[in-house]
């Protein structure tokens, strides 16, 4: 059984009715990309941008006959808008996002994503593997050993990693979303 | 032409680390939009377009931050616009300021290519 939620989104007229899935995965995007955002003017700006956005591309999902939206068409939606990459922080290091070369530079925070880019079930072992700078050959082999291990619960865990976690299309944008999130 | 030679050398043999090129990119970006807003009064999606077939290529959650920064410092303003289909647009277009950054940031990348052309000769 699923509920249905009506929503409104800025500058659509009409409500959106989304599943509980679709709506969760909505608010956390939103939610996140406003926490990303620095500055609080921009803020507001960049949440009515999104919402103008989703709204129009959700409305072209729906084509002609209006439906209950689900968590694929959120889904897809938030895909091609892509994380929200929060600008400058004030008082950050320009050269901030450049990996340790220099020597006393800091990494950005690292966060872990979904990369859709090389996947091969939904992208977690790709994600991992960016995360953890380790060859994502390994990771997928630590994953099949933990499989093996635990007599089949970790596919389990790789099932709850593939809702939780939000998705990226590519390595770049992983980045992209790295230097942002810092 | 930046935009081009770029791609091509990006299909040639190129063997940079793409981490330090993403880097450069990523702060080009800005400049980019400029360009775009400079030529033309433009939504949102005419600057992704016009992106889309680069290596400067973005997404609506890059941009809409960017421009909304931008606009706070003065570069760009924008006007409301009905559309025909979905919601109202945000046309956009540069500012004195925004054009005089344009001019500035153009003539400063000319002397950075002839600094790259010359130095290590």
């Amino acid at each position: 059984m699923q509920r249905v939620i009506d929503i409104h989104l800025a500058g659509h007229p009409s409500p959106f009715r989304l599943d509980e899935d679709a709506y969760d995965a909505l608010r956390t995007y939103l939610e996140r990309a406003w926490a990303g955002i620095a500055d609080a003017a921009d803020q507001a700006e960049v949440a009515g941008d999104l919402e103008r956005s989703i709204g129009a591309k959700l409305s072209e999902r729906m084509a002609a006959e209006p439906r209950i939206l689900m968590l694929a068409d959120v889904e897809a939606v938030l895909t091609d808008i892509g994380p929200v990459a929060g600008g400058e922080t004030p008082g950050r290091e320009p050269a901030a996002g450049f990996g340790p070369i220099g020597g006393g530079r800091t990494r950005p925070r690292r966060r872990l994503y979904r990369i859709r880019e090389g996947q091969q079930i939904a992208g977690v072992c790709e994600g991992l593997a960016a995360y953890s700078e380790i060859d994502v050959g390994w990771v997928r082999t630590i994953f099949v050993f933990a499989t093996l291990i635990t007599v089949g619960f970790f596919p389990f865990v790789y099932l709850a990693l593939a809702f939780i976690l939000p998705v990226v299309p590519s390595y770049d944008a992983w980045l992209a979303a790295m230097d942002d999130a810092t | 032409m930046l935009v081009g030679d770029a791609t091509l050398a990006r299909e040639g043999t190129m063997t940079i680390d793409q981490t330090k090129l993403t880097a450069l990119r990523k702060g080009l970006l800005e400049f980019l939009i400029l360009g775009v807003v400079s030529a033309d009064t433009v939504y949102a999606a005419d600057i992704l377009k016009r992106l889309s077939e680069t290596d400067f290529a973005t997404q609506e959650g890059t941009l809409y931050p960017l421009l909304s920064k931008m606009r706070r410092e003065g570069l760009l303003d924008y006007e409301w616009q009905e559309s025909a289909a979905g919601p109202p647009r945000k046309y956009y277009r540069l500012t004195a300021a925004g054009e005089a950054q344009w001019r500035e940031f153009r003539d400063y990348w000319s002397s950075l290519t002839n600094l790259i052309d010359s130095v290590g000769i």
